[in-house]
């Protein structure tokens, strides 16, 4: 049988035994669920939150008291609008979504005039009148979400008429849950809002206080203060002799810059939403690259060992060479990483292929960008590339490693090193053919994903080029030193080498 | 010797160093075709790096190694099966996928592996087992799995290192009886064992090293000729009688009371010429044992103290 034959047989091996692994399916199909859970889960949380109980005291008169109920208000009817909008988007055929209607696809952060506009056409109710006629065939009802806060009244026999750290005292049981404000839900206290005497917005003294078991939670805060910020805004204004239309026409403008792009100079220079995916797609490809070599080069170090602790690297060895075995299972390796790949964007597809809304529009978005642009030989080439190079080390970290346990101390400190590029993302995407990208894209254990994070942003082609031959001689090297310590390392016994000896297996000429 | 069609494996000044440690020195020595050749020694005397040597696993220093007419098993490995003295298999494989890969791997299409590893299995009493995952097996049973792992592709040299550690006398007399198979069917065995009892059973030839070194090497019979012969006898006849006789060279009482003797033969003197002697002298004998001398003996006495420097030298097994 020939040499070719015999690394078949190896890789067919090695391809199969892990093919029909738990831990093959599970890699398979666990990371793109994840990945969709990561993304959906936060989302769903804040949108089923259940509706926080909260009650203000305003010794001040009421007027604050008043100012928050509308900022309340205005939030939940924010959320419904916004609802509105996504369900239009997903139920409604675009042809019956009149242009300016609150229907119509939210341009930006929803401003106060779009309330207004909302609540002029009818709000949630009109909506809920229209909706049926309007939608496609066996589209779900539009249930609006409901609030996020609930302005309860102080329970019965709490005394509010003392200062405000009497009263938070008073509410403690109350805001530890350990007595409900009232028997409908929401039934606990999250939070309570206590407005010292007095308090004037425009000449504040004291602050008002915010009252809550939970420190972390700042969504009411956030709420209030901004509500606030912009009403006492507004008094001001009309207290410098303004008139309310003169106010309303201040808080609606909104003043908004158009990035734009000389690679896109033939299109006008306009850059859309589309083209920031240049950014993240290629960031996106280069993790995806990142995590299936390492998915499958541990596969490599834990086969070696398993190999050199049961012994089996000698009958093997007397069939097969040092080469051909490692070759064998570098291409059986790589089999079980594409195959793994394949699925994800199997998985991947059959997740867009059954979903809609805008995020789906942007996912299909950036396949035409992947499509379009030199990203699929780019990746296939940096896999190549990277596999080699990541892989033949974590073989030849095998053939020296006696345990798991051994291989764990050495691994820790690799690892690190090959996630380096990735600590160093942020600057990257921020100057991506600036001096950090430039000069990490020419150290070739980094190039692979480096370079394929910089690929949308017109690196020059003697850049790509000449750091694409580095890299790759730098892999042939790494293959051939790995090679040759696998050769002479694999069937030692006893403790593992030192380095120095590692350095002499893989530079003496004799075997 | 090199070009010689009538040599399974031939060393020839072979010699194998790490650093300053010489494993291996200046080894030359001879497998005939069809033989079963014994590789003994002592723990740590080189018999494993003589043997990764012999199947290419590692290079020699020095010396020229031959197997089968090619100058590296390398060349002809498909045609060489090879059982390392410490055994291991895939443990999530079945027996029959574990002899149908190492098969494959010396060039045995798949079916025809197929066929003959459920063909070895059932002749070994593994049928039932075949497709029970390796970790489930006993220790011996793997073991068999191994050894016929070693043998599913019909290699005319099949070389076993250390065969017979590891398995239940049951299993060792099915091991020796399929060792003689094979060299009914014209292949070479050339196995290594430190117990003599199998060599002595099995070997035509067989090849001693110490230390790294060739102690002794040729047939069985002509290593009982190194050790000079004894003869055990009970008498009422003086001692001094004895001494007497013709080709003895020495005499040693074992015990009085008895008149038990032992006598050492002299250099080609012959045990059936003293007991004539014995007869025409008329020293009455009770008993006269002249068995051959054991390879046990043989062993010791050619390559003990050096076993004993040897593990002080290596601390352990070398390479």
């Amino acid at each position: 049988m020939s040499a070719l034959g015999r690394i078949f047989q190896v890789a067919r091996r090695e391809y199969k035994h892990h093919a029909r692994s738990k831990g093959f399916w599970l890699t398979m199909v666990a990371v793109p669920v994840v990945a969709v859970l990561a993304g959906l889960i936060p989302q769903w949380v804040q949108e089923n939150k259940p509706a926080r109980a909260f009650l203000v005291v305003d010794q001040s008169g009421g007027a604050i008291e008043a100012a928050i109920d509308q900022a309340v208000a205005n939030d939940t009817e924010k959320r419904a609008l916004s609802a509105l909008k996504d369900y239009a988007a997903d139920n409604l055929p675009a042809e019956s979504v009149p242009m300016l209607s609150p229907l119509a696809p939210a341009r930006g952060e929803i401003t106060a005039a779009d309330l207004a506009a909302f609540r002029a056409w009818g709000g949630v109710e009109q909506a809920r009148k229209i909706l049926p006629g309007l939608a496609r065939e066996g589209a779900p009802p539009f249930v609006p979400p409901g609030p996020r806060f609930v302005r309860v009244p102080a329970p019965a026999g709490v005394d509010l008429t003392g200062d405000p750290a009497a009263i938070g005292a008073a509410l403690s049981p109350y805001l530890r849950s350990e007595k409900k404000v009232q028997d409908a839900a929401p039934a606990y206290l999250s939070g309570a809002i206590i407005v010292p005497p007095g308090y004037d917005l425009l000449k504040p003294a004291a602050a008002i206080q915010y009252w809550s078991v939970n420190i972390n939670e700042y969504d009411l805060m956030t709420l209030v203060e901004k509500a606030l910020t912009v009403t006492a805004q507004q008094a001001m204004y009309r207290e410098q002799g303004m008139s309310q239309e003169a106010v309303d026409a201040v808080a609606a403008r909104r003043v908004a810059l158009q990035g734009f792009s000389p690679d896109k100079a033939a299109e006008g220079g306009e850059v859309s939403t589309k083209d920031r995916l240049l950014n993240i797609v290629p960031l996106g490809l280069a993790l995806m690259l990142w995590m299936s070599i390492f998915t499958v080069a541990n596969l490599l170090l834990l086969g070696v060992i398993e190999e050199r602790s049961n012994k089996l690297i000698e009958v093997l060895l007397s069939s097969v060479s040092a080469e051909e075995f490692m070759a064998g299972k570098l291409l059986g390796i790589a089999g079980i990483g594409l195959t793994i790949l394949f699925a994800w964007i199997v998985v991947g597809l059959l997740i867009l292929i059954n979903g809609s809304g805008p995020t789906v529009q942007l996912a299909y978005d950036a396949i035409a960008l992947i499509l379009s642009g030199p990203y699929i030989p780019a990746f296939a080439f940096y896999f190549v590339v990277g596999y080699l190079t990541i892989a033949s080390v974590f073989l030849g970290l095998g053939s020296v490693c006696n345990s798991q346990q051994e291989a764990q101390s050495l691994l820790t400190p690799l690892v690190f090193l090959l996630m380096l590029p990735f600590f160093l993302i942020m600057p990257m995407m921020e100057d991506p053919n600036g001096p950090i990208a430039t000069t990490v894209g020419w150290i070739p254990l980094y190039t692979p994903f480096v370079m394929m994070v910089r690929l949308s942003t017109n690196p020059s082609w003697v850049e790509v080029a000449m750091s694409g031959a580095l890299t790759l001689a730098f892999s042939v090297l790494v293959v051939w030193a790995m090679a040759r310590l696998f050769r002479n390392a694999v069937l030692r016994t006893g403790q593992p080498p030192r380095l120095v000896e590692v350095w002499r297996m893989i530079t003496r000429r004799e075997a | 010797m090199t070009g010689s069609n009538d040599k399974a494996v031939a060393f020839e000044g072979v010699g194998k160093s790490y650093g300053d440690f010489r494993a291996v020195e200046d080894l030359t020595f001879a497998v005939p075709k069809g033989a079963i050749y014994g590789f003994l020694g002592p723990n740590g005397a080189g018999k494993t790096t003589s043997l990764r040597m012999m199947l290419g696993m590692i290079r020699p220093t020095t010396g020229m190694i031959e197997v089968l007419g090619s100058d590296s098993a390398m060349g002809v490995r498909e045609r060489v099966g090879y059982l390392p003295e410490e055994r291991g298999l895939y443990r999530r494989m079945t027996p029959v996928e574990t002899i149908v890969y190492l098969a494959r791997l010396k060039g045995m299409d798949g079916a025809a592996a197929r066929k003959r590893a459920l063909e070895l299995l059932e002749r070994f009493g593994l049928a039932a087992f075949g497709n029970t995952k390796i970790e489930a097996l006993s220790k011996g049973m793997a073991q068999k799995v191994q050894i016929l792992g070693t043998i599913a592709h019909g290699p005319d040299l099949v070389i076993l290192d250390e065969p017979f550690s590891g398995l239940d006398p049951v299993n060792q007399q099915v091991l020796e009886e399929l060792i003689a198979d094979l060299r009914a069917e014209g292949r070479t065995v050339l196995f290594s064992t430190h117990v003599m009892q199998h060599a002595e059973r099995l070997c035509d030839r067989l090849v001693l090293i110490a230390r790294g070194r060739l102690a002794f090497e040729g047939t069985l019979e002509a290593a009982r000729s190194l050790m000079p012969r004894v003869i055990r006898l009970k008498t009422r006849a003086p001692r001094a009688a004895l001494g007497d006789l013709p080709g003895v060279a020495s005499v040693a009482l074992e015990d009085e009371a008895h008149g038990r003797y032992e006598i050492k033969l002299a250099d080609g003197a012959e045990g059936e010429a003293l007991l004539r002697a014995c007869f025409e002298r008329g020293i009455a004998l009770e008993s006269f044992d002249m068995s051959e001398p054991a390879l046990h003996d043989i062993f010791v006495s050619l390559v003990g103290d050096g076993a004993r420097e040897a593990d002080a030298r290596t601390g352990g097994k070398a390479a």
